[in-house]
């Protein structure tokens, strides 16, 4: 039995999304450029693709979405392209301290390039407090990206109250929200959060990785960072990956169709699972929010005396696979940042175990973890030095 | 997910010496719970020879791999000749580490020269209390 349950990092491509890449690698294979029937035709399915991303995330128009590799790229455009191009009106930035990778490495990059970058902290439930927020503001302040759903303790951020928070300053500011966790899990509205860019990713939610869009409403001033001949869109240059982007399509129809079932059946199954492991297991802390302020694809907890990386490869043996806050299984030997951020200490980022479903995950799959999990923390436990009371 | 050799997921699966032993002739810890490494290594030692060695441990696996291949390769030798054992002679056994865990692999070796010492720290006490007396 293999349980994969670490789908914050990644999704399986569903055989119906397989077919849809398929039959644009090897059938409607044609760039949209051409000036020939079938590039016309790929050409109007993009067209028609942007339009139905639009329409998902109720933007007023497919020249709104740019597609990109993913999250990581439409991040990258979004803060650089934002903050390079309103140089002239400010240097500041405002990002929170639950940001993904990618965006606190661009937020380093921008500061050597002469930005000034305030990381808002968040509460020990993984919120940003809004009054945190207001004071961080500045009238050099340019642009604010704040993550829409935290992807280690699962906190849903108050987007809605950041983009009135936004609206009502005296100077235009930029707000973009890194939706990865958010995009075909949540009704998404960029209109009620009033964001100017959302990034989102396609392998977050069954479609293939190296393919997401990127979300810019119109009047932004943005620059690119990448330059090269212009294909469909000329934001970007270079050729779409039509495959990818068509196989997004299917993916997140199929994904917004059953929206409000999987939240449903994904609540129920996180609080039955959070139960059972904190009726079953001893000294576990729940890492994040309870209720409705989580995402029910999220559940993070640390289990006290053991450590993480030793947690997940013995957990990998018995066929469950989830990730880690351990310095141990980091490239770079630090503890989950995530995890410090709200609060905790090394031992609990280092204990940390993150279990994250999909919308198809099972009772009888939390079952099997459960068991496994209270053998593999008995023996880990079993062998360790440290010991509850000491 | 880094990869490790079959022997260190062998070692990981099923550590040998593992434990604590009672009436151990010295002990000794070593890491912290803050570096997200930590051990324990028991000693009983009978003419300056370890004739039993058991660990406890608080780590990854590689952690725990290192500990319990240490323990194999200790187990029967002298004081003076356990001395010798380095990281690497460990590492090795195991057909290597990824380099990112090097640093695990010293903590097995530390903790097993922290209860050596201890061990002839508690013997030259001992001498010296024989002869006082």
């Amino acid at each position: 039995m293999k349980i994969f349950l670490d789908n914050c990092r990644t999704t399986r491509v569903l055989p119906e999304v397989a077919q849809v890449v398929l039959n644009y690698m090897t059938n409607n294979f044609a760039r949209p450029d051409g000036l020939y029937e079938s590039a016309q035709e790929v050409y109007d399915d993009l067209t028609k693709a942007r339009e139905f991303f639009a329409k998902s995330i109720n933007a007023d128009s497919g020249e709104e979405i740019l597609f990109t590799s993913g999250a990581t790229e439409s991040n990258n455009v979004a803060i650089i392209g934002v903050a390079r191009a309103n140089r002239n009106k400010g240097n500041h930035i405002i990002i929170s301290a639950l940001e993904h990778g990618s965006v606190m490495s661009i937020a380093s990059q921008l500061k050597n390039e002469g930005f000034e970058v305030t990381v808002i902290p968040v509460d020990d439930e993984g919120f940003i407090k809004l009054e945190d927020l207001e004071r961080a503001i500045r009238p050099s302040t340019i642009l604010v990206s704040v993550i829409a759903v935290g992807h280690f303790v699962g906190s849903i951020m108050p987007l809605e109250q950041i983009g009135e928070i936004l609206s009502r300053q005296s100077h235009k500011i930029y707000f973009h929200t890194d939706a990865a966790e958010m995009y075909a899990k949540f009704p998404v509205d960029v209109k009620k959060f009033k964001v100017d860019l959302m990034s989102v990713s396609g392998h977050k939610f069954h479609a293939p990785k190296g393919v997401g869009f990127l979300y810019v409403k119109k009047g932004t001033k943005i620059e690119p960072i990448m330059y090269g001949a212009e294909s469909f869109d000329k934001r970007r240059p270079g050729g779409e990956n039509v495959p990818a982007i068509m196989g997004m399509k299917r993916a997140a129809e199929l994904a917004i169709e059953n929206i409000d079932s999987s939240l449903s059946n994904l609540r129920k199954l996180q609080e039955y699972f959070i139960d059972k492991v904190e009726s079953q297991i001893d000294h576990v802390i729940l890492n994040g929010p309870r209720g409705e302020g989580r995402t029910p694809y999220n559940v993070n907890f640390s289990f006290r005396f053991i450590e993480g990386e030793a947690i997940s490869l013995a957990l990998s043996m018995e066929g469950v696979e989830v990730a880690t806050g351990s310095a141990c299984a980091s490239e770079k030997l630090e503890p989950n940042y995530a995890i410090l951020a709200i609060g905790g200490d090394h031992e609990r980022a280092h204990g940390s175990i993150r279990f994250t479903f999909d919308r198809f995950t099972t009772k009888e799959q939390i079952d099997y973890t459960v068991e496994k999990l209270k053998s593999v923390v008995s023996w880990l436990r079993k062998i360790s030095p440290i010991k509850a009371g000491r | 997910m880094l990869k490790y050799t079959e022997l260190v997921m062998d070692h990981f699966k099923n550590p040998r010496n593992l434990g604590k032993i009672e009436d151990a002739s010295a002990q000794a810890t070593e890491g912290s719970i803050a570096c997200g490494d930590m051990m324990t290594v028991y000693l009983k030692v009978e003419d300056d020879r370890i004739t039993d060695i058991k660990f406890e441990s608080y780590g990854c696996a590689a952690n725990i791999s290192t500990a319990s291949m240490m323990t194999e390769v200790v187990k029967g030798l002298s004081l003076e000749e356990a001395k010798q054992i380095t990281w690497k002679d460990i590492v090795e056994r195991l057909g290597g580490l990824p380099q990112i865990k090097y640093h695990c692999s010293n903590l097995a070796v530390d903790t097993l020269r922290k209860a050596i010492k201890a061990y002839e720290e508690s013997a030259a006490r001992s001498v010296k209390d024989e002869s006082l007396s």
